[in-house]
């Protein structure tokens, strides 16, 4: 069960890792440079790229993710209440 | 039936039974077993699976925030976004605060961030007339900037001559940009009742100018910089006239009839209107492209719907790209090729950052809902939007992009296209 909810945490993480960095450059008005100057430090392009590596991840692949451990975190509670054995125990 | 399900109940608890024992037999510390190649295999294909259902709709969702808000107007959406741009422009956008590398570009960019806010914030204020006293005073501030000489000071730079100084007021230089400046004192002109007459003056003389060289041209185009010629920037100072006219409650000029006969003739096979040309010839000298177009669309929907609309048509048909809910508009649309530049921002996949932005109003003006929202997912994806103090900023749009989704996105078609009033 606690590495059912363990699961669980893991892509939510993400989403609180791209929030925390969306926030971070908002804050620091670090893109805002980048888009209107014409000598872009290689810093804020990095920083530039994995935000959006971040926020492609978190839009298209987090919720197929969160649905996936969802789906076995009710097989699990499914077979934990028909006192099955637990077939995700190693999962 | 029953036999076989308690035959694999019994195979299942047996297994379990194997499980728990082989767990006892290790030794304190040992890595657990190996888990199954099947088992993996298994979690990859549910996990692809799973990615490619929710893909389906769950970006199309958390993209399309507040995207009926402003395709119905909604105040408080609109003020929102309108907030954080009035406190940018009243704290003044010159072209010394922007660092785009080019004297020039800076320029450009702090006129069409000031020209832009004034559009938008006007749009608030015609859509909501109670919000007048709310973005009037960034509006003032917004056009005191671009009256700064420093603001045109790129243009003056090019034609080596102000483009303010009665004799070249009364000269056949073009000066286009100052369409720019025109279109946001026009704008001014139509909201502000206490503007100032030194400024309602220069607004007339400047239309003037603007009308009577747009009128002896004999293919509707004039310059922006020497030898330069832009469709969009003719078309700014095209709805600089409208405006001017709609503020003065004066019938719609001729001029913007006969400009607009000489588009239909200029525009390319697919509809489009060229990016460049040559005043002398009215031939183009570039291909179209879809910032421009797209751009033209919104500033000539101020002056004439037919026109407008139809080009919003030919983009639709040639340079729109759709993926997964998604949609942009090319920065070369089918059949042109090029490289991205400081007019389309960048390009990823053939689809123009601006080119999407400024289509926002051409969908916003002239297509449906659905439309608007798969445009308006896009901007929001990779614009990055979020609140902060009250306000609805984008990410990567601080300042001009900023400015120019107001404009786009407010651009309601009563306000714009002013359908009670000429076309209604």
């Amino acid at each position: 069960m606690r590495r059912a909810i363990i699961s669980l945490l893991t892509p939510l993480l993400f989403v609180v890792l791209h929030e925390l960095l969306q926030w971070l450059l908002f804050t620091t008005k670090l893109v805002a440079d980048v888009v209107g100057s014409g000598r872009i430090g290689y810093g804020a392009v990095l920083a530039l790229l994995v935000f959006y590596a971040l926020r492609l991840f978190c839009m298209f692949l987090v919720p197929g993710w969160i649905l996936l451990v969802l789906i076995r975190l009710i097989a699990q509670l499914r077979a934990k209440w028909l006192g099955l054995p637990d077939e995700n125990a190693t999962t | 039936m029953n036999a076989r399900k308690k035959q694999r109940a019994e195979q299942r608890a047996a297994a379990a039974q194997q499980q728990t024992t082989d767990g006892a037999r290790q030794p304190a510390g040992a890595k657990p077993p190996a888990r199954p190649r099947s088992r993996r295999l298994r979690g990859i294909v549910g996990f692809v699976i799973s990615a490619y259902f929710c893909s389906l709709f769950v970006p199309q969702g958390l993209c399309s925030v507040r995207a009926d808000g402003f395709y119905d107007g909604k105040a408080e959406t609109e003020f929102a976004l309108a907030d954080v741009v009035a406190k940018r422009v009243q704290q003044g956008v010159t072209p010394g605060m922007l660092n785009t590398g080019s004297e020039h570009f800076n320029g450009e960019w702090a006129l069409v961030t000031n020209q832009m806010a004034v559009l938008g914030l006007g749009q608030v204020i015609l859509a909501h007339p109670s919000a007048q006293e709310r973005y009037l005073p960034a509006i003032r501030a917004a056009v005191a900037s671009m009256l700064e000489p420093g603001s045109r000071e790129f243009g003056t730079k090019e034609w080596k001559e102000d483009g303010f100084a009665p004799e070249v007021l009364d000269g056949p230089h073009g000066h286009v940009y100052l369409g720019y400046l025109d279109m946001a004192l026009s704008m001014q002109r139509l909201v502000d009742p206490e503007m100032s007459t030194a400024d309602a003056e220069l607004n007339d003389r400047l239309t003037a100018a603007l009308e009577r060289r747009i009128d002896q041209s004999p293919y509707g185009l004039i310059e922006t910089f020497p030898g330069v010629t832009f469709p969009a920037d003719v078309a700014t100072a095209i709805g600089a006239i409208a405006l001017h006219a709609r503020a003065l409650k004066q019938p719609r000029p001729p001029i913007i009839a006969k400009w607009v006969r000489e588009m239909e003739r200029f525009r390319d096979s697919n509809g489009l209107l060229p990016q460049t040309a040559n005043p002398d010839t009215g031939k183009a000298t570039s291909p179209a492209r879809g910032s421009g177009n797209a751009l033209c669309v919104y500033l000539i929907a101020y002056a004439d719907e037919g026109l407008a609309n139809s080009l919003t048509d030919a983009l639709f048909a040639h340079a729109r790209a759709s993926f997964y809910g998604f949609e942009g508009f090319l920065e070369y649309p089918s059949g042109n090729a090029g490289r991205a530049d400081m007019d389309s921002g960048p390009v990823i996949m053939g689809v123009g950052v601006s080119a999407t932005g400024f289509g926002l109003a051409a969908y916003r003006l002239f297509s449906s809902r659905e439309q608007f929202t798969k445009l308006y997912r896009t901007a929001y994806l990779f614009g990055a939007p979020g609140s902060h103090g009250g306000g609805w900023s984008y990410l990567v749009g601080e300042g001009l992009g900023d400015a120019i989704l107001l404009a786009m996105m407010t651009a309601g078609p009563e306000v714009v296209t002013f359908r009670k009033g000429w076309n209604g």
